[in-house]
């Protein structure tokens, strides 16, 4: 089976995890910019995390033969602080029309407060004129209420249901999402979120259509390769390897392919050269290359 | 430096766009609304229109090769061919040259460009250069770029670009070099290594050809280009073996570069004794041809 992980943050994975990702099958990830686990204190920082999930993230990625997109924008936590929220927004426009973002995000609400509301309205703005996709993520805490303002916003700003993803969704808050033209999305986590089985359940009583797995894994405990297991839980309840692909590689593909910047035919296996060195560094450490033909 | 008297801008930007109206449709109007609006726009709010456009071009260009359209321009840095960039990498030259009509300081224009484009953009950005009315004020971005070890970004700065040959100082050229062979880049496309090479060069090469023979491993055959324009007796001599060798490469690169060093009687006389056993035609034709020319020449 091919897998893409639409949700994962690879910058803190180690290389180890890439090879276990290849190996599963998986050809390609979207790493959405968002908080490093403490606050920023500059712009700066901002510049070089952008500037890392555009270079060496995806030079990383490639020489374990995985496709690598981001999406940029200012995630909820960090929105609330509105100075420095500010000078990130006026970056936006010009990392927008980069060749590897495919999507404004991951956008939304976390303790739902104003600021938040202020960053993620303007950035759903900044997306419609971009012709981009919005990835939305949706607290952990009032999720409900998170949705459903969430989706209110988005019939404010105006943007195309079919051009935002709705992530982080659960028993409670997909049926929300049903009701809209909206993408769903859905994060496969070791303990908290979503397991394997209820995704499976989630498949089995809503279908197939624009439904979208990741493991939004992180710095913190998750696992990436829950896209690959959630294959295995769906094949072995009786979904076919046609619904397996659909599911876990084409619809999350189709989805963010509404950039103009990926389409599936792309997501194939690149070939690994991992002599290719990039920015003074190489992921070599003393081991021998590997070169495909 | 400069070389020739310098070209404007807008000449250079013609060229390119005329070849790339000659190429196909895809992205000009766009470019040409882009172009328009960025010799409009006041000095402050250049950038951000520039990096926009900048980095949003290779999608509404394509990526097609200029090739026979690619003009060739004359800039300071002396002829530059572009034949072999994409329509991308000439749109990208344009809105560069078109965001320089709006009074901006050229050098912070094209560092911040760099500094702020990802792979694709720096090496349009380093590719276009020569096109600056100044060049050597871009020196401290050329210089940054080649500390890159992306090949492709370094391939851009080192290979069929006449900046480094025309700006950089020997110790930065000859570093540029030393690169190129460490990396297996061609040194035949490195612009003006005949016309740079220098007794330091030469050393450094010598003292690579010998590290590399010490540790049992092979010798890039095009180093005689390198080596042998400035070589001490010792390196000549190295050259000269190399006429010999088993590897047709390092025969024509050592032929190659060793007839423009027929002023030692020494490698006079090794070309001449070479040339009745050379079994390759190609290379015996640089060897004869070398000798024809040495005699109609004196
Ligand atoms: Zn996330």
């Amino acid at each position: 089976m091919r897998y893409f992980d639409p949700h994962i943050h690879m910058l803190s994975r180690t290389t180890d995890d890439y090879e276990n990702m290849a190996a599963a099958g998986i050809l390609g990830v979207v790493e959405p910019a968002f908080w490093q686990g403490q606050p920023r204190t500059q712009v700066g920082t901002f510049i070089d995390y952008f500037d890392a999930l555009l270079g060496w993230e995806p030079f990383r990625a490639s020489q374990f033969g995985i496709n690598h997109f981001c999406t940029i924008g200012i995630n909820p936590k960090e929105a609330n602080d509105v100075a420095l929220s500010e000078q990130v927004m006026a970056l936006m426009p010009r990392y927008l029309e980069k060749d590897g973002v495919v999507a404004v995000g991951e956008i939304g609400y976390d303790d739902i407060t104003p600021e938040e509301e202020r960053f993620f309205a303007e950035q759903l703005t900044l997306a419609k004129e971009h012709g981009l996709p919005a990835l939305i993520h949706t607290p952990h805490r009032d999720k409900v209420t998170g949705t459903e303002r969430s989706l209110a916003l988005v019939r404010e700003v105006g943007i195309n249901e079919e051009q935002v993803v709705v992530d982080h969704l659960n028993e409670l808050t997909l049926p929300l999402v049903m009701e809209t033209g909206c993408w769903r999305g859905h994060s496969v986590y070791p303990n908290t979120k979503m397991s394997e089985d209820r995704m499976v359940a989630l498949l089995k009583a809503y279908g197939t259509e624009k439904m979208i797995v990741n493991s939004a894994a992180d710095w913190g405990r998750s696992d990436p390769l829950k896209v690959p297991k959630t294959g295995q839980a769906m094949l072995a309840a009786g979904f076919s390897e046609d619904d397996v692909d659909l599911v876990l590689f084409r619809n999350p593909i189709n989805y963010y392919a509404q950039s103009g910047r990926i389409t599936v035919d792309q997501v194939t296996r690149p070939n690994i050269d991992q002599t290719r060195l990039y920015e003074d560094n190489s992921v070599l450490r003393g081991q021998t290359p590997l070169i495909e033909p | 430096m400069s070389y020739s008297e310098p070209v404007a801008a807008a000449t250079h930007q013609d060229a390119l766009l005329q070849a790339l109206a000659g190429s196909g449709d895809a992205g000009l109007v766009w470019l040409r609304q882009n172009l328009e609006a960025l010799q409009q726009s006041a000095p402050e709010a250049v950038f951000a229109k520039l990096a926009g456009a900048h980095a949003g071009a290779r999608r509404r260009l394509g990526e097609a090769l200029l090739g026979a359209l690619g003009p060739e321009l004359s800039t300071a840095c002396g002829p530059l061919d572009t034949r072999a960039w994409g329509r991308d990498a000439a749109g990208r030259a344009c809105l560069l040259l078109a965001a320089l009509s709006g009074g901006a300081s050229h050098a912070e224009l094209a560092d911040a460009l760099y500094r702020s484009g990802d792979e694709g953009e720096r090496t349009a950005v380093v590719k276009s250069l020569c096109l600056l009315p100044n060049p050597a004020v871009a020196l401290t971005t050329a210089r940054v770029a080649a500390r890159t070890n992306s090949m492709r970004l370094y391939a851009a700065v080192a290979l069929d670009n006449p900046y480094p040959g025309q700006c950089y100082d020997d110790a930065d050229f000859n570093q540029l070099v030393l690169k190129c062979l460490f990396n297996g880049l061609p040194l035949n496309r490195v612009i003006g290594l005949q016309r740079r090479a220098n007794p330091r060069l030469a050393a450094m090469c010598e003292d690579y050809h010998d590290e590399r023979v010490a540790a049992g491993r092979t010798v890039p055959a095009d180093i005689w280009l390198a080596l042998a324009p400035c070589a001490s007796p010792r390196g000549l001599a190295l050259a000269c073996a190399r006429l010999a060798s088993e590897l047709p490469e390092h025969r024509r690169f050592a032929a190659q570069a060793l007839v423009a060093r027929r002023d030692s009687p020494e490698v006079e006389a090794a070309l001449a004794e070479r040339v009745a056993e050379e079994s390759d035609a190609e290379i015996r034709a640089i060897l004869a041809g070398a000798t024809r020319a040495a005699s109609a020449d004196a």
